[in-house]
């Protein structure tokens, strides 16, 4: 099949402003987008710029705005997008160039979370052991590659890019409701300001666009209880 | 360096730059572009959302008319601090076509807005719900569907006669 690529180029260096870029790609249907994307970088016009890196749905590097909504151009393949298909940088971050944004902003709500394991206990002789039951319950969270496009499909986050958005809400999920984790306070303060976890509408954008099918509304209704109700 | 001389190109900028912060604009052409602050009003519409973002979009169109509506309200009760005869008087602007069709937009804009209220609440006092999302929103188009059909026919009466 004979598919059109309508990509949104901008390269700031030379362009004042972002303009539309129209490439024809042969194609199988069962092809995914980004083996499009890469036919037109190696054949057609080695200028387009885009972030790839393991091609398959795990490193999440390729999240783009396709066909009006987000998704990883490595997992979706031609034969759902049709003969015309509109490819765009993510939503809410500053373009480098054509389909690669400045991810900084996203990392750094990221980090402010404290992604990491927190004790103030002291460590055990062995590991610190965790029930079946306990590691189901942050199970959905744990599947986070922070590929940004949960965030990036946020009008909250569209409205006030201050906004701590829904990926580093899911990550603080992750463990805020780890049992080994003792850092749940911190979070949880981090995450009660203006721009934390109230500005959430449930629109469900976010769990739309999950390439990795995570229930983010839940992930974040789940810490709002927390919040309520104090307690875990 | 501190400046205090600016072009008038300069100081324009700085203008629609404070308009853009206090409405929420975009009106200072590409500069947001490349340091992005806020997103094109355009983007609520042209990202292709589902269901959930429609009724978010609804509800916020509904609640802001509802709101502006309250306040014309407001308005025409104040006059009856003038006498009945006033108040009385003002009532035949609410007999026009114009605001009889607009009572029937303001019926479904308030049992929308309702509606649509339980049913965030629901989800966010049950996280659980955020997994029914998409019934909880069919049920809502169809208790609004069984409520303002017969209402709206009910209102509109007079136009059949």
């Amino acid at each position: 099949m004979n598919v059109t690529l309508k990509i949104r180029r901008f390269n700031p260096e030379r362009d004042r402003e972002p303009w539309w870029g129209t490439y024809t790609v042969e194609a199988e249907s069962t092809d995914r987008l980004l083996d499009a994307l890469n036919h037109v970088k190696w054949y057609q016009d080695g200028t387009l710029t885009f972030r790839r890196s393991c091609a398959h749905g795990v490193c999440g590097s390729d999240a783009m705005l396709i066909n009006g909504s987000n998704a990883l151009a490595c997992k979706v393949l031609l034969k759902d997008l049709g003969q015309h298909v509109t490819v765009e940088p993510l939503r809410g971050f500053r373009v480098i160039k054509d389909l690669l944004v400045d991810l900084e902003p996203f990392f750094a709500k990221y980090r402010q979370v404290k992604p990491y394991l927190i004790t103030a206990s002291a460590p055990p002789a062995n590991e610190r052991l965790q029930s079946p039951a306990e590691r189901e319950r942050y199970d959905d969270t744990t599947k986070c590659i922070l590929c940004g496009a949960c965030t990036t499909a946020c009008p909250s986050f569209w409205a006030n890019p201050a906004y701590i958005g829904p990926a580093a809400i899911v990550n603080a999920h992750r463990f805020i409701f780890d049992s080994r984790d003792e850092g749940a306070e911190e979070r949880l303060s981090i995450l009660n300001t203006a721009d934390g976890v109230w500005r959430c509408r449930t629109i469900f954008n976010c769990v739309e666009a999950c390439p990795r099918g995570i229930n983010v509304t839940r992930a974040i209704g789940e810490v709002k209880q927390a919040l309520l109700y104090r307690k875990l | 360096m501190v400046r205090f001389f600016f072009t008038p190109s300069e100081r324009k900028q700085a203008g629609r730059r404070k308009l853009e912060r206090l409405f929420r604009l975009r009106l200072a052409g590409n500069l947001p572009l490349r340091q992005r602050e806020m997103g094109k009003p355009t983007e609520y519409v042209t990202y292709r959302g589902k269901a959930g973002q429609w009724s978010w979009l609804l509800h916020r169109l509904t609640g802001i008319g509802v709101l502006l509506f309250l306040l014309v309200h407001i308005a025409d009760i104040t006059l009856i601090g003038w006498g009945p005869q006033v108040f009385d008087r003002l009532l035949f602007l609410y007999r026009q076509p114009v605001f009889r069709l607009g009572e029937v937009v303001l019926v479904a804009a308030v049992l929308y807005h309702a509606l649509n209220g339980i049913r965030l609440c629901i989800i966010d006092f049950w996280p659980a719900a955020t997994a029914i999302h998409k019934k909880l929103t069919c049920a809502v188009a169809v208790i609004f569907t069984v409520f303002f059909v017969p209402t709206a026919l009910y209102m509109l009466n007079w136009l059949m006669k």
